[in-house]
């Protein structure tokens, strides 16, 4: 049974697996100073860039509390590097498959990408963090980005196509990019390639068989 | 669900005296009407005096977050939302009400869809039919395919949801 981090961002719990996580520190209080709290920003972190995701401010204002003094960041393992800001650390928990159930389909998309599971607790809900999803997804920089769970495909697109409604948001997914879409779509630029690169190949010969040299 | 008739069409009269649940809307008055949700006791399977809300971060703009319901885990819905208003944050108190929707999947079997709506706590229960008469949706109603009527009497206006159409079994899956 996997155990879960617990820890709580604003008025949001939130859950990691405690094998995700590589170490648990306080923020600084000059990277409090310095930037406050973002949705998403990239610090210096024992030699290292790094993004710290505060999921709170994702919420809006209101659900993200001032520069608690008891603020850490969860250094999560893996690439990209990533940090996740908790206003208060709850302990771990023992979970088992009977205290977790799937995100409602309503949330699709991104949100149900990044927790696609909920977590019952006797204190409440806790959302299961896919630290590896969330991590892909904000370290992609770009709100045109459209991902899948396990598919990413960057894409350049006004934003009203993307669905995404307020600055910084992550776009939902649309429904008409599949994995089939983008196999297509890879499968054709590999052909579009590969006849180029033999349409050249004809030609250098062709030309040097009739004696035209460039 | 079947629709519901708010006139008493059915000449055997076997509609007679069916009930409906009012919710007031999170909304301003408009048309100086006072605006409702109205409900079948049967789409009701509950009103909770309080919901712990979990909100989702990513979440659609209709989805206020996720809760705890006698062990399931149930979308909490804003019908405003759905229906492309701007919601009246002051109307207060506000309840959560757990709504139940019968559809069929692509193999015809009927599945339960279950959902949470934050409505005005004034519930009032009322037998059918009702004094009242259909009208056009109005024009301040951004989304009218998440409905399934209107219907306005004296200074009421009713807005009769498509849970159908909101809960779609496609979407929410319990």
């Amino acid at each position: 049974m996997p155990q879960l981090a617990i820890f709580q961002s604003g008025n949001v719990h939130f859950a990691v697996e405690r094998d995700c996580i590589r170490l648990i520190e306080p923020i600084t209080t000059a990277l409090k100073a310095a930037s406050g709290r973002n949705r998403k920003q990239t610090i210096a972190h024992k030699g290292q860039s790094m993004l710290l995701i505060d999921l709170a401010v994702g919420l809006g204002a209101p659900a993200a509390a001032p520069h608690p003094r008891s603020a850490k960041m969860i250094v999560i393992k893996g690439q990209p590097a990533m940090a996740l800001w908790a206003d208060r650390i709850h302990g771990v928990v023992t979970a088992g498959a009977e205290d977790m159930d799937a995100l409602p389909l309503v949330f699709a998309g991104t949100a149900r990408a990044c927790f696609p599971k909920v977590l019952r607790r006797k204190k409440g809900l806790a959302l299961i963090v896919d630290t590896g999803v969330l991590a892909r997804i904000e370290a992609s920089g770009e709100d045109h980005g459209l991902i899948r769970q396990g598919v990413r495909e960057e894409r350049h697109a006004p934003a009203s196509e993307t669905g995404a409604k307020r600055p910084g948001e992550i776009p939902v997914m649309r429904a008409d990019i599949t994995v089939e879409n983008i196999v297509d779509m890879k499968l054709h630029q590999f052909i579009g390639q590969r006849v180029k690169q033999v349409l050249e190949q004809t030609m250098t010969k062709t030309m040097a068989r009739q004696g035209v040299h460039l | 669900m079947s629709s519901i008739p708010l006139e008493n069409n059915d000449p055997k009269g076997t509609q007679t005296n069916a009930q409906i649940l009012l919710f007031p809307a999170r909304l301003s008055a408009a048309e100086d009407r006072r605006i409702d949700y109205l409900f079948s006791v049967r789409q009701v399977v509950e009103v909770l005096l309080n919901a712990d809300v979990q909100y989702v971060p990513f979440g659609p703009e209709h989805a206020e977050g996720v809760t705890d319901w006698r062990g399931r885990i149930l979308p909490v819905l804003s019908l405003e939302s759905c229906l492309g208003m701007k919601m009246n944050e002051t109307v207060q108190p506000t309840r959560p009400i757990v709504v139940r929707s019968v559809s069929q999947d692509s193999q015809g079997q009927v599945k339960d869809s279950y959902a949470v709506f934050q409505v005005g706590a004034a519930v009032r229960q009322l037998s059918l039919p009702l004094d009242c008469e259909p009208r056009d949706v109005p024009s301040w109603i951004a989304d009218e395919t998440c409905l399934r009527g209107v219907y306005q009497m004296e200074n009421h206006l009713f807005l009769i949801p498509d849970l159908e159409k909101i809960l779609d079994a496609k979407r929410i899956e319990n």
